[in-house]
């Protein structure tokens, strides 16, 4: 296989308004976005109640989340197929193989990520914006909303690297997903597929695009960090 | 930073170095075979008889006809067993390829959801059988990933003179047994091979409804990669694994492979 002929041909597709590649990317954009809409309230309410609250297991819900940081996204998709599948618990909702299957899976898959990066923002705040709010007289949900517009772009930077995470995801998407063209083919699953049959250009093609994604997410942080006052 | 980064970068390369040092066996042989083979069950069958009889020890590479025959053409393998007799034959003419040798046979089928909204069931004009699912815009799904099922797919598609495109129509990209699994899943429709059907059919709940015609016929062949072409492959252990597998005693095997007491390949007429 000629890699400069797959290349040329992969900047023609991009280039070219090819439908098929632009479904997938929409698609891909559409269920990891949508993911992380749904998680990162609850994840940041976590979070910032873990770093300032002091309650029962809190301990054990840190060390929990930090080791879901790592944990693998196809033993995610696993979980997901057992619960959704036919005969599974949940199987009433028929959604194994939709989008709402990997939405569920990638929200699952970024929820410690979002969660760890609030924590740590939060517990590296400055604690004096707490207080200043308390004194002056703030509710509570006022002054944890004071402390987490403080830590803004911490949080911001939890919410790239979630990103980062699910729309790069191959595992638990292949698995819930099903890789159905226009429907659930995301990019990281449109890359194995092209691969498994040889097909090298749509793949280089949607590599491309994946990595102006991480590319973007790393000028992005950067420009925050340059700015957020993350001195 | 700047010394972390450098340590960063020789663990690399020190990796980088070690990888091709791994042991790698000398009389190691890869094969590249289909989903079907390896869905249903018979590869679990046939390999360690080959590794008991030759004392080659074999490594497999599965994918749809598409990929291994290109696996094949590129010399990433050692012999090839896949079942689209036309691309094998290419495979030969191209020169990438030393013969190619029929090695088992079944059929296709139609399976799907016992309701079988497009009333199908019992048809043995596997065309007619397409034409209905497609006007009853039932859910069917499709191998989309350029195997021989999803070739033959495409043949029955084309002589009903129809456009497989309509909202129940999902292509799948992923093998076999993960297409049947779907299937049931969802409770579409399918093509499948008769092995790879048995071997799931009991947890998909998936049924057989229509099958017999003579363009569902299902042939498997193996053609050993041209060592002339590609001077690094084991053409000793591919020349060994074809005249094996063509021998009566593999043959035997692969007629007497059963799935919950049937018969599922059958040996070629023109075998020894």
């Amino acid at each position: 296989m000629d890699i400069l002929a797959s290349t040329r041909q992969a900047f023609a597709l991009l280039f070219s308004g090819d439908a098929e590649l632009w479904t997938i990317i929409w698609i891909s954009l559409r269920v990891s976005l949508t993911a992380l809409a749904l998680a990162t309230p609850p994840a940041v309410i976590l979070g910032y109640a873990l770093a300032q609250k002091r309650f029962f297991g809190r301990r054990i819900l840190v060390v929990l989340i930090q080791g879901l940081l790592s944990f693998p996204t196809v033993v995610v998709g696993l979980i997901l197929y057992i619960l959704l599948t036919r005969q599974g618990p949940l199987g009433s909702w028929q959604l194994l193989f939709t989008q709402e299957a990997m939405i569920m899976g990638q929200a699952v898959i970024a929820f410690p990520v979002l969660a760890a990066f609030a924590l740590a923002a939060v517990q590296g705040a400055d604690p004096r914006a707490h207080e200043t709010a308390v004194s002056l007289g703030a509710s509570p949900l006022r002054a944890a909303l004071t402390t987490l517009l403080e830590v803004r772009f911490a949080v911001v930077a939890g919410v790239f690297n979630g990103f980062g995470r699910v729309i790069s995801e191959v595992g638990c998407a292949m698995m819930v997903g099903g890789n159905i063209a226009g429907v659930t083919r995301n990019i990281p699953t449109a890359i194995a597929l092209e691969t498994s049959k040889g097909d090298f250009a749509q793949g280089i093609a949607l590599g491309v695009v994946l990595m102006l994604f991480a590319l973007g997410i790393s000028i992005t942080l950067g420009l925050l960090q340059g700015r957020g006052g993350l001195k | 930073m700047r010394s972390k980064l450098a340590s960063f970068c020789r663990i690399v390369a020190a990796l980088g170095l070690a990888l091709p040092a791994l042991p790698l066996a000398a009389a190691e042989f890869k094969l590249a075979a289909t989903h079907t083979l390896e869905d249903s069950g018979l590869l679990a069958t046939l390999i360690p008889a080959f590794e008991a009889a030759s004392g080659v020890k074999v490594r497999l590479a599965i994918g749809g006809t598409g990929q291994v025959i290109r696996l094949a053409a590129n010399g990433d393998v050692d012999a090839v067993m896949s079942h689209v007799k036309a691309q094998e034959e290419q495979l030969v003419a191209s020169g990438a390829g030393l013969k190619r040798h029929a090695v088992a046979f079944n059929d296709f089928l139609i399976a799907g959801p016992p309701q079988d909204p497009a009333r199908i069931r019992g048809l043995q004009d596997a065309v007619e059988v397409m034409r209905r699912i497609r006007a009853a815009k039932a859910r069917f799904i499709s191998r989309g990933d350029a195997s021989g099922t999803h070739v033959k797919e495409r043949e029955l598609w084309r002589a009903a003179g129809l456009e497989p495109r309509w909202a129940g129509y999902m292509s799948a990209g992923v093998g076999m047994g993960r297409v049947l699994m779907m299937a049931g899943e969802m409770q579409a429709y399918t093509l499948s091979d008769r092995a790879t059907f048995a071997a799931f059919r009991a947890r998909t709940g998936l049924e057989l409804l229509a099958a017999g015609d003579a363009r569902l016929y299902n042939e498997y062949g193996v053609v050993a990669v041209n060592p002339a072409r590609f001077p690094g492959i084991n053409a000793d252990a591919a020349a060994r694994f074809v005249s094996w597998l063509t021998s009566a005693e593999a043959q035997r095997l692969i007629a007497g492979f059963r799935i919950g007491g049937q018969q599922v390949f059958f040996a070629p007429a023109k075998a020894r």
